[in-house]
């Protein structure tokens, strides 16, 4: 056990590359209270109720992800025998189902899994950042710059519809850049970021529905990619976003501590030695980069980066060590059962999963708000 | 200790000058209370120290070193701030906020702070919050929670603590309970505490050193027995206020203001 110890704490590891090393802290960060118990020091999670309740979250999120993803696979237009999932998983190429699960139903899994994953690691960092439990992408302008942007190619010029995704994102980047410089007055408050983001929210809302009006012959595809969906993503979409989710998830686990810290106010973080506006810039450029990328492949979809770090602050607590890991695996777990319920409910017809979303993030949302007002 | 110094400090809040050309030195350990009149600049003298706030002149040293220029990191191992009425999230406990003040000896990469837990476990030990330790801040009582803040500052570890208004809001029990934390500190630990604090029989009581502020400048710097005159408080509250001395054998305090009307 002691050279587990002395692994595990004494792990100076700037000879490792830094994602690993930035993944290896935070392994240390996780398990290293164990240890502690085990060399009879005082263990960390004396009488902490939080941690059995973070443990069985973490089962039962796993096995429902997991669930989800094999039930995922196997209804659809067609259903596949387990059996059959296994061997063309495996690799079996004779299986007849082997084309339908290889390239329609698994990247459209994955993709959607990854798009869940940026959605709520945004939400939960935009939360933090702005002290602001009802926070999300959509605050800092990331749907309405890609929203507008991809109704601009899609219906001026519909010939390039494949720069769709390149454009929603470039949108999103920009829109949330011109909320970031608008806010900025010497220094960014987070009440006034959120004003600064309705405002520009609507100001491009209104130029979309301009356009939406003035072309209403050539709305019909633009419906449908502004409710969000993943109908006929492919392992190109997947590499699109998988670079994002990847960078994405390592550095905001790496700098979890900053953003507990800057939860306590920005005196406190200074005082603690932050440096409160740059921190504050980069989390929010980093949570423009997750959403911009999620909404590119699948369009504006709702309620999964304001719901999941809300639902799972409510589980788990707000300590983002655990926030952050928990969000990303509700937030893949929600978007592969709305989008295999999204598809199954109304078949063949198939629902866009953002509108199946917004059907239960409502309700949802106004549980949240009752039970907040009752505190 | 690592000195504190202060040099034609110059503070200006949306154009209007708060502070202008003020100079300080902290080099001895001690207490050290700052008195005088809301508005008067007390808090921003501190905020300035403490580099919460932009200099709009003058420069702050800290062990000859300007602190704008040092790491934000390397200056929190050395001086630890405390603001005035600090705020936590709903569901973290006491031990996850004296944690937090261990943010300055982590990095991204480097796991390097093996004494962390050690320093941890002594900061709630000093502060009494042992049988709080896993209780939520905000289901903590007033005097409680502003130890619960005490503590993660000195999780920092650092030879100087800078505290903004300690006792607001506190019982006069909690009040006490705090400055004597404070003072323990200061003798056991050898910490040097630099506040801000309203009441003037506090600062008597427990400080070495009094520095009285109006309008941004100093009307005295000196010990208690100099400081609480009927003079001084008079120019620095517009008060008329009686000082009593009592010869018994406290020597450790024997000065009262008592105030009894506005000039």
């Amino acid at each position: 056990m002691s050279i587990l110890r002395r692994r595990l704490e004494g792990g100076y590891c700037a000879d490792y590359s830094l994602p690993y090393a930035c993944f290896n802290n935070y392994c240390n960060s996780l398990w290293g209270d164990a240890v502690r118990e085990d060399a009879g020091m005082m263990p960390l999670h004396e009488h902490d109720h939080r941690y059995l309740k973070r443990v069985v979250t973490a089962v039962a999120g796993l096995s429902i992800l997991v669930l989800g993803f094999i039930v995922s696979i196997k209804f659809g237009a067609v259903d596949i025998s387990l059996k059959e999932i296994v061997s063309a998983l495996t690799g079996d190429k004779s299986s007849a189902n082997y084309h339908i699960i290889w390239n329609i139903r698994l990247p459209r899994i994955i993709t959607g899994a990854l798009v869940g994953i940026n959605l709520a690691i945004s939400g939960a960092i935009l939360q933090g950042v702005l002290r602001n439990p009802i926070a999300d992408p959509g605050i800092i302008g990331v749907s309405a710059g890609a929203g507008l942007v991809a109704v601009i190619i899609m219906i001026l010029f519909p010939g390039h519809t494949a720069y769709v995704p390149l454009g929603a994102f470039l949108g999103a980047m920009l829109a949330s850049m011109i909320v970031y410089s608008i806010s900025w007055r010497g220094g960014i408050s987070p009440l006034g970021l959120i004003l600064a983001g309705v405002a520009v929210a609507s100001f491009l809302g209104a130029f979309l529905t301009t356009l939406m009006v003035f072309h209403s012959d050539k709305v019909q595809g633009v419906i449908n990619w502004m409710a969000g969906g993943l109908q006929g993503r492919s392992w190109g979409h997947m590499q699109m976003i998988l670079p994002y989710t990847a960078i994405g998830s390592a550095v905001s686990l790496a700098i979890h501590r900053h953003l507990n810290i800057l939860m306590l106010g920005d005196d406190i973080a200074r005082g603690l030695g932050i440096r409160v506006e740059m921190t504050r810039l980069g989390l929010i450029a980093l949570a423009a980069f997750l959403a911009a990328s999620a909404v590119s492949v699948a369009g504006l979809l709702g309620f999964v980066g304001l719901i999941i770090p809300h639902a799972v602050r409510l589980i788990v607590g707000s300590d983002y060590k655990y926030l952050l890991p928990f969000s990303a695996v509700f937030g893949a777990m929600l978007i592969i059962w709305a989008d295999t319920a999204a598809r199954m409910a109304f078949a063949p017809t198939e629902i866009p999963v953002g509108v199946f979303m917004a059907f239960l993030g409502a309700p949802f949302f106004l549980y949240l708000l009752r039970r907040g007002m009752k505190k | 200790m690592d000195a504190i110094k202060i040099e034609s400090l110059k503070i200006a809040y949306n154009g209007k000058t708060v502070i202008k050309d003020l100079n300080l030195d902290f080099d001895t350990i001690g207490i050290t209370s700052i008195i005088g009149p809301n508005g008067s600049g007390k808090s921003t003298i501190l905020k300035a120290i403490g580099r919460l706030i932009k200099l709009s002149g003058g420069c702050v040293y800290l062990d000859g070193k300007d602190i704008h220029s040092l790491p934000a990191k390397a200056v929190a191992r050395k001086m630890a701030i405390l603001p005035q009425g600090p705020k936590s999230p709903d569901d973290i406990t006491v031990k996850d906020l004296v944690a937090y003040g261990r943010f300055p000896y982590r990095s991204m990469i480097r796991n390097s702070d093996p004494e962390g837990n050690d320093i941890i476990e002594w900061a709630i030990n000093v502060t009494e919050l042992r049988e709080l330790t896993n209780r939520y801040v905000n289901t903590l009582s007033g005097g409680e929670r502003q130890r619960a803040w005490i503590a993660m500052a000195l999780a920092q570890k650092t030879g100087v603590l800078l505290l903004d208004e300690p006792t607001t809001f506190l019982d006069i029990h909690h009040q006490l309970e705090v400055l004597e934390l404070l003072e323990r500190l200061h003798e056991q630990e050898k910490i040097t505490i630099i506040m801000v604090i309203h009441d003037i029989n506090h600062a008597a009581r427990f400080s070495r050193r009094i520095i009285a502020i109006k309008d941004g400048r100093i009307v005295k710097d000196d010990i208690p027995a100099n400081v609480i005159t009927e003079e001084v408080i008079k120019e620095v509250f517009g008060i008329k206020a009686r000082i009593i001395s009592l010869n018994d054998e406290c020597n450790c305090f024997n000065t009262f203001c008592v105030p009894y009307g506005v000039l």
